[in-house]
């Protein structure tokens, strides 16, 4: 009787234990996710521009997901339009983001500090039950990655985005401009270019076409100039000498007066950025970046400076009729400046960038999603999950080991190869106050509305107020 | 007893009559709940936690109290101060064609002698208020497109090519641009006959007793001058309500802004509401955007309170 009861309390104890192991197993788990650039074309609005291309993006990769996980729903979230700054603050301090949302590496930075964000670190130490035994990824999440994922470390010393792949920044040119105003050669520095851009105007046609109201071509430049007319200073600056600026790195170098707008370097900067923007078309302080790739399509400028997410629109737009051609930003040497040191080799200015770049949220940590997300993003950075992705998108290149690319982006792949650029562009130096500052006080400039002493103290007021903020914050 | 006795009690009992109405009134108002608790959700809520935020440093997430500490900065806000001439300007310019513009149109139809023109020509004006704001903005920036843009070509085509502008890139004239656009907010552009403004004239103008007309018409009025002392007179209240609609949509405006110049070039089209907006969403300072938000509400106010005092509408014309 004793032993019959015994077995009962048995069978009732092991009925249980399955019931809750089962249970768990099968618990339903709904993800969200904002994939930004990879949504599906199914749920963005119809565009009116008919060469948009149409991507499956995301879906196929959650469709094996889910097949493999019955019991987990991945729901793509869209973010209503324009203002993808406004929306993901406002949903981040309302506690409603998405679990998995697209982040610029700038905004990461500043959302880490409010808590809104979840340190990927220790999951990248963890091993991707996705990858084949033996291969990079297996043992360490962290060695799927190309080296670019460890450029956004926090000043908490920890990472928020799992960068997957890379866009790159590169100069389109109109070769029929070009033939016409007699430049024969690809400038090979910065001052041929400049140079190319005077015969351009020249011939009657606008050197470049330019998108004044905004950062991007701006400090695309700018920063670009950095990275030459500072380079003898890395040393100076670099004091974790890990050869890569921080954020933190460079508002103590503010601090500590070795980084001013009024430095020799940074004068000579503005005034070549300057000289750079008296070859924007007409009216390219109040153009954006519409109206600029307008004007390089319409076979009006001979330079459009732009990212490898455009390269499929100008290859499909109607609009051209001419041959082009893709050129990396030139080396700056000193024929240009003699402030800027000879043989100072190129670097990849946007490492770092992509558009898988993802972050998994706070929100994720109140749901109790957070290991189903980043179990998530493990599968879809495995190569075969990712290659299809980006080589449908042809807009990023991958910086994932063994993922494969659009043959198209041929052009960007070269300088993705190169070292990452130790200085940070202008408008990702410090934070977003101090790159809509830097705007907004070099555009009187440009325009010959202010001079470059009003200039250089104005922006050094900000500067030093953006370092405030990095350090203080 | 049957609701029909009921009611024969209710209408022959006057005691019963208030208890009635009260059960029937109740009815209605539980139908305003839903609009109460929006109106506290999205209007009165904010309200008054932007007066609560104003004293705490506040990013979204931390909160941390600062006193008066947000009220000093905008003393030394750069941005804020470039902002303010900005904001004049637009201001002037829109409560000036808001006023005007619209009013003669107003008086122009009034005056028609076929009710039929009268209801085409407040058609016509009445159309563009069902036209998306969004898209006029959008007609404006290609408009003033340097290189493509109708206003430019066309003056190159009459041989002033020196007159052509870079509209919205230009410093100097780009808060100009703005103004001729309607403002900073969702004003009305170019030719500034507002449909809403129209029609609050001609609601006004129509309401003016058909004896008073009469009467100036019979002293020998001419129509200027029944323009001038019986009409403008009569009509205060709809001239005051428009300015003050105007003042307020002027001052806390920033769509426009944000559309085609986001305050650029430089701050030359910056204004407070889109201070406020970077501060609160893009810069991550809530707190500091409350402040601002304060003290453009008390602004407003004493502004509407002045033409309150200043602007009474007569309440009959003096022999």
């Amino acid at each position: 009787m004793k032993r019959c009861n015994l077995q009962i309390l048995f069978v009732i104890f092991a009925v249980v234990v399955l019931a809750g192991v089962m249970e768990a197993q099968d618990a339903p788990v709904t993800i969200t996710i904002w994939p930004n650039s990879y949504t599906p074309s199914r749920l963005l609005p119809a565009s009116a521009d008919v060469t948009a291309p149409q991507i499956q993006g995301i879906d196929p990769a959650i469709a094996a997901y889910q097949a493999l996980h019955p019991n987990v729903t991945i729901e793509i979230v869209t973010q209503p339009g324009d203002g993808a700054r406004t929306w993901l603050t406002s949903q981040l301090s309302g506690g409603i983001a998405p679990d998995i949302t697209w982040n610029q590496p700038d905004w990461a930075a500043e959302d880490y500090r409010k808590n809104w964000l979840v340190p990927i670190d220790s999951y990248l130490e963890k091993p991707n039950p996705y990858v084949a035994a033996g291969q990079p990824g297996s043992e360490k999440w962290h060695d799927l990655f190309e080296p670019a994922i460890d450029v956004w470390r926090a000043a908490d010393d920890k990472l928020y985005l799992v960068l997957a792949d890379q866009v790159q920044v590169g100069i389109y040119y109109n070769k029929a401009i070009l033939d016409q105003a007699g430049v024969a050669e690809m400038p090979a520095t910065w001052e041929e270019l400049m140079q190319a851009a005077e015969k351009i105007k020249t011939a009657g046609f606008s050197p470049f076409a330019q998108s004044g109201n905004n950062l991007d071509q701006l400090t695309w430049v700018s920063g670009w100039l950095t990275n030459f007319y500072y380079a003898s200073k890395l040393a100076d600056y670099d004091t974790s000498g890990d050869g890569h600026l921080s954020k933190t790195e460079m508002a103590q170098a503010v601090k500590d007066g070795k980084y001013s707008f009024n430095d020799e370097a940074n004068r000579a900067r503005l005034e070549e950025m300057k000289r750079f923007s008296t070859y924007w078309q007409t009216g390219a302080l109040g153009a954006d970046g519409n109206a600029a790739n307008r004007l390089f399509l319409t076979g009006r400028a001979g330079f459009l400076i732009t990212g490898s997410w455009m390269y499929s629109t100008v290859v499909s737009d109607p609009d051209r009729t001419f041959d082009f051609g893709v050129m990396y930003f030139p080396v700056v040497d000193s024929s240009t400046s003699p402030l800027v040191a000879d043989g100072i080799a190129p670097t990849n200015k946007a490492a770092g960038y992509g558009s898988f770049q993802y972050s998994v949220t706070q929100a994720a940590v109140e749901r109790g999603t957070v290991d189903q997300a980043f179990d998530f993003l493990m599968f879809l950075t495995t190569p075969e999950n990712l290659s299809p992705m980006i080589t449908e998108a042809g807009f990023a290149l991958p910086a994932v080991k063994g993922a494969e690319s659009s043959p198209s982006l041929e052009p960007f792949s070269e300088s993705i190869g190169y070292p990452d650029a130790p200085f940070q562009e202008d408008d990702s130096m410090f934070d977003f106050e101090f790159a809509q500052k830097f705007l907004a006080i070099t555009s009187p400039y440009f325009a010959g509305d202010q001079d470059l002493e009003e200039t250089v103290a104005q922006l050094d007021v900000e500067l030093k107020a953006a370092a405030d903020r990095v350090l203080g914050g | 007893m049957t609701d029909s006795l009921l009611a024969e009690q209710a209408v022959s009992d006057p005691a019963a009559r208030p208890k009635r109405r009260a059960a029937i009134h109740w009815g209605v108002y539980v139908f305003l709940i839903p609009t109460f608790v929006l109106l506290i959700v999205f209007n009165y809520y904010p309200f008054f936690s932007a007066f609560y935020h104003s004293l705490y440093d506040w990013d979204g997430a931390n909160t941390r109290y600062v006193g008066l500490e947000n009220f000093e900065k905008i003393l030394t806000d750069k941005a804020l101060a470039a902002s303010v001439p900005n904001i004049a300007i637009l201001t002037i310019f829109g409560v000036l064609f808001a006023l005007t513009l619209p009013l003669f149109a107003a008086e122009a139809i009034y005056n028609l002698r076929l009710e039929r023109w009268r209801l085409f020509y407040r058609f016509m004006f009445t159309i563009p208020l069902v036209v998306p704001w969004v898209v006029t903005v959008l007609v404006w920036r290609f408009l003033y497109d340097p290189i493509d843009g109708p206003i430019n070509l066309f003056l190159q085509s009459i041989g002033l090519v020196d007159s052509t502008r870079v509209w919205l890139a230009d410093p100097k004239i780009a808060i100009y641009a703005i103004a001729m656009i309607g403002g900073g907010g969702t004003g009305v552009g170019f030719p500034f006959v507002a449909g809403l403004n129209l029609l609050i004239y001609l609601a006004g103008l129509n309401s003016i007793p058909t004896e008073t007309i009469d009467a100036s018409k019979l002293d020998g009025a001419t129509s200027f001058q029944r323009f001038r002392f019986v009409d403008l007179p009569l009509i205060k209240g709809q001239i005051r309500l428009i300015l003050i609609l105007t003042m307020i949509t002027q001052i806390q405006g920033f769509q426009t802004i944000i559309l085609l110049t986001r305050g650029g070039p430089g701050y030359s089209t910056m204004v407070p509401g889109m201070v406020m907006y970077q501060n609160a969403f893009e810069f991550g300072r809530m707190g500091y955007a409350s402040a601002i938000g304060v003290v453009l509400f008390v602004i407003m106010l004493i502004l509407t309170l002045f033409s309150l005092n200043r602007l009474r509408p007569d309440e009959a014309i003096e022999p």
